[in-house]
């Protein structure tokens, strides 16, 4: 197929077809923006009172409407329960990924195992939504806002997602933008975005660091930027760690200072919103009052200046530059081969942010662009060329080539998990790898599809379990299963398994299992090098137990076969070793097991050769020599 | 799946079947190639032709990581003369053998003692043997398909290599812990 493809000038015979209406949604935690090519230079698109942002929060009122923006904001310390303003967050999540559930002043209801997967869902006045259909309320008011500048229906749009978002946390994003009428013809990672506005925008050669920060999420990429082609070379990220956190830390300070007693939801909510305008104060002036009346009649009145709010969040900076020190590593780049460092996300306003960036690239931020507006610029501007509206522009062509980044692999024998698909590799993307049956007769295959990094699936992400079935009974090994991972260029997983010598198949869209707490996946990578040591020692026990397993598996099957092989003496001995091993097996002590192992393959040593000369002799009554060699 | 039969890998991308390698060209190839098959082509494609695209992109990428890297490129190559030759048990050279468990010896003991400085050189030393075992595949493996004699070399140097190269990873593991 690759060589049968049409030259590209041969499309240029045909006449230039008329624009077409595209545009690039930035979905964000705390605001969310649309903009497009109508005359083709990209520009954000403003509501009819000509505010860009449009907050991330959505209220379902008495009425039976739904309030978007600016309308619901206000509800959101007087109704809290009816009042959605982190969507981004639960989007992909069960109630288990969460963690402290009291930092969202919801009424959680059931989980549904047929319905979004596990999504967590919310009791509204509206009745029970998730986290999909929550998103698509605010994807439906852009998608309306930019019809009506534009004019018309829209042929598609980019939607963006964080770079470190995971298969789950992908697909329930493209979800709420089908559900919001929208065709979604890519979705685009977000520091990837505000790669391709940045450097078409200031014509960037080089090698360039995206650093990311938003309401809720860190990414950071390294792009190569050469003659039109942007090429991901390592993304990292922290998909739990964004400016709200920082927005937190003041909201705790304000609690210790004030010395306030526990406080009812919607003084929750009030000290939130005073503690993000003094976060915001703080990006231009010295110090911010924080001025509260609470429900309870309490009055809080604090100054916070810029050096402690420095000092409380200095832990917060820190966090970011580990992804940072990551990505590089992954590139394998140092900080002198970085040409510049593009600041995406309004958190990135903060001058405590700036100076670290800068103190650790050795090179002041660049800053050309409004750090809110980027990412749905490159979006627009993807979204315009993907629609084929790049021949109408002067434009250069260019080639936008992203990484997968997290590690993606199955579980193996003793809950280990074997990596088929490492970070940080070109997407679209196939991998395949043989697998084979454990044990006589098997006609199943379970698979267990996880990501992350850690060498133990009890550590890693539980992403899709489905099963081969239909092998036809052979002996242990004989099988040859091929299971394929598959990556389009959204960043979307599929994986399917195919027993090569019968061709039975089985195959999945990824569906998230939820196994595995939102903080936990954030800390795998750290983890995973922190418990090297602990993971070769688990991965050392773990095969030690499976090989203990084995054998005692296959010396039971062969003593009831050929037991008559052995005298009592003999069969004593084997008995005992067996017993031995069989009690290592359930402990914990990898030297002890070991050596039981060992003692076991010893007493068995003798026996093994009795069987296989009875195999042999078997095997040649009735057959000649030379047709035994052959095979 | 696509069953329709793929190039292989050096036709794919225009270049000769060797081990010594122009990573330049291979790169721009690669672009060249991709630019034209990526998804982003097929945006507005129906079903059928974005399914294409992406095993083609997916194809090239495959083809560009076993090319750029040094292991993988020997295999594929040994895969490409000898298609038996993939899982064979070759036996090393024992000085080979006896060095590599020296230098791990050594490792081991600069990673206990905390001995930065040892294992920067042992990685070095390394790196220098990485370069060695590419040259003599350089000249096994040139326009003309080898000789079996060359081609039992190359199995020896590349499964040297593998050895090299697996060491050297788990020395920059440490080093960057």
């Amino acid at each position: 197929m690759l060589l049968q493809i049409s030259e590209p000038d041969s499309q240029a015979t045909h006449p230039a077809p008329a624009r077409k209406r595209a545009a690039g949604i930035d979905l964000g935690t705390t605001h969310s923006l649309v903009a497009s090519m109508p005359q083709g230079v990209a520009t954000v698109l403003p509501d009819e009172k000509g505010r860009v942002l449009l907050p991330s929060v959505v209220r379902y009122d008495e009425a039976g409407e739904v309030a978007v923006g600016y309308g619901a904001l206000p509800w959101l310390a007087r109704d809290a329960a009816n009042t959605i303003a982190s969507a981004k967050r639960l989007m992909g999540r069960g109630l288990t990924d969460l963690g402290d559930m009291r930092q969202f002043p919801y009424q959680w209801a059931e989980t549904s195992a047929t319905e979004a997967a596990g999504m967590v869902r919310l009791k509204t006045r509206a009745g029970i939504k998730n986290p999909v259909e929550i998103s698509a309320e605010i994807l439906k008011a852009l998608r309306l806002r930019a019809e009506a500048q534009l004019g018309g229906a829209l042929e598609g749009v980019v939607v963006t997602v964080p770079a470190y978002f995971d298969d789950a946390q992908r697909q329930a994003t493209k979800e709420a933008a089908r559900l919001a009428g929208l065709n979604v013809l890519r979705l685009l990672n977000e520091p990837t975005a505000a790669a391709i506005a940045y450097g078409l925008d200031q014509g960037a050669e080089g090698v360039y660091v995206v650093y990311d920060l938003g309401g809720g999420t860190f990414d950071v990429s390294i792009l190569r930027l050469s003659r039109g082609v942007f090429e991901v070379l390592a993304t990292h990220g922290d998909s739990a760690l964004g400016g709200d956190d920082f927005d937190h830390r003041v909201f705790c300070w304000i609690l210790e200072t004030a010395n306030l007693p526990p406080l009812a939801a919607e003084d929750v909510r009030l000290l939130s919103t005073v503690a993000r305008s003094a976060k915001e104060t703080l990006s231009q002036h010295e110090t911010a009052p924080v001025a509260a009346m609470l429900s309870t009649g309490i009055r809080v009145e604090l100054t916070l200046t810029a050096e402690v709010f420095t000092e409380i969040t200095q832990h917060l900076v820190q966090k970011t530059l580990t992804p940072v020190k990551r990505a590089l590593r992954d590139a394998k780049l140092s900080i002198d081969d970085i040409k510049g460092v593009v600041l995406v996300g309004g958190a990135t306003r903060m001058p405590q942010i700036r100076l670290a960036v800068a103190g650790f690239f050795k090179q002041p931020p660049l800053l050309n662009l409004n750090p809110d507006e980027v990412v749905a610029l490159g979006a627009a501007i993807q979204a315009n060329a993907l629609v084929g509206n790049r021949a109408l522009d002067s434009g250069e062509d260019w080639l936008l080539l992203d990484v997968t980044p997290l590690s993606l692999g199955l579980e193996t024998m003793g809950g280990l998990v074997e990596k088929i698909v490492p970070r940080n590799a070109s997407i679209p993307l196939t991998r395949a790898q043989d697998f084979t049956t454990f044990k006589d007769g098997q006609t199943a295959l379970a698979i267990h599809v996880v990501q992350g990094e850690r060498e133990k699936v009890s550590d890693c992400r539980s992403l899709a379990r489905f099963e081969l079935r239909g092998i036809p009974p052979m002996v242990a090994g004989a099988a040859r299963i091929r299971i394929t991972f598959q990556i389009d260029a959204d960043g979307l997983l599929s994986v399917s398994a195919r027993e090569q010598t019968t061709g039975v198949e089985a195959s999945i869209v990824v569906k998230p299992s939820y196994g595995l707490s939102e903080n936990k996946i954030t800390r795998m990578l750290e983890e995973s090098l922190e418990h090297a040591r602990d993971d070769m020692q688990a991965r050392a026990l773990a095969e030690s137990q499976v090989e203990a397993d084995q054998l005692m598996e296959l010396t039971q099957h062969a003593l009831a076969a050929d037991g008559d092989l052995l005298n009592d003496a003999e069969r004593t001995a084997i008995d005992a070793a067996l017993a031995e091993l069989g009690q290592r097996r359930q402990g914990q002590a990898l030297n002890a097991l070991r050596l039981a192992l060992a003692k076991a393959n010893k007493a068995t040593a003798e026996f093994a050769g009795r069987r296989m000369d009875r195999s042999v002799q078997k095997a040649l009554t009735g057959k000649r020599v030379d047709s035994v060699v052959k095979e | 799946m696509n069953q329709n039969p793929k190039p292989d890998y050096f036709t794919l991308f225009n270049l000769p079947r060797r081990y010594a390698l122009d990573e330049t060209a291979l790169g721009e190839s690669w672009r060249a190639l991709l630019s034209r098959v990526h998804p982003d082509t097929a945006a507005l494609a129906d079903a059928a032709v974005k399914r294409q695209s992406v095993e083609d992109a997916a194809y090239l990428n495959e083809a560009y990581r076993v090319l750029k890297d040094p292991v993988r490129r020997g295999e594929y190559l040994l895969q490409c003369y000898d298609e038996a030759s993939t899982g064979s048990h070759e036996t090393l050279p024992v000085e080979f053998l006896s060095e590599q468990l020296d230098m791990r010896e050594a490792a081991e003991e600069a990673w206990q003692m905390g001995d930065r400085d040892r294992l920067e050189s042992l990685h070095a030393s390394l790196t220098a043997a990485q370069q060695q075992q590419q040259k003599v595949l350089a000249a096994l493996f040139v326009d003309e398909a080898p000789s079996m004699e060359m081609l039992a070399s190359a199995r020896q140097h590349v499964l040297m290599l593998q050895f090299i190269t697996r060491f050297a990873d788990d020395l920059d593991e440490k080093l960057n812990a």
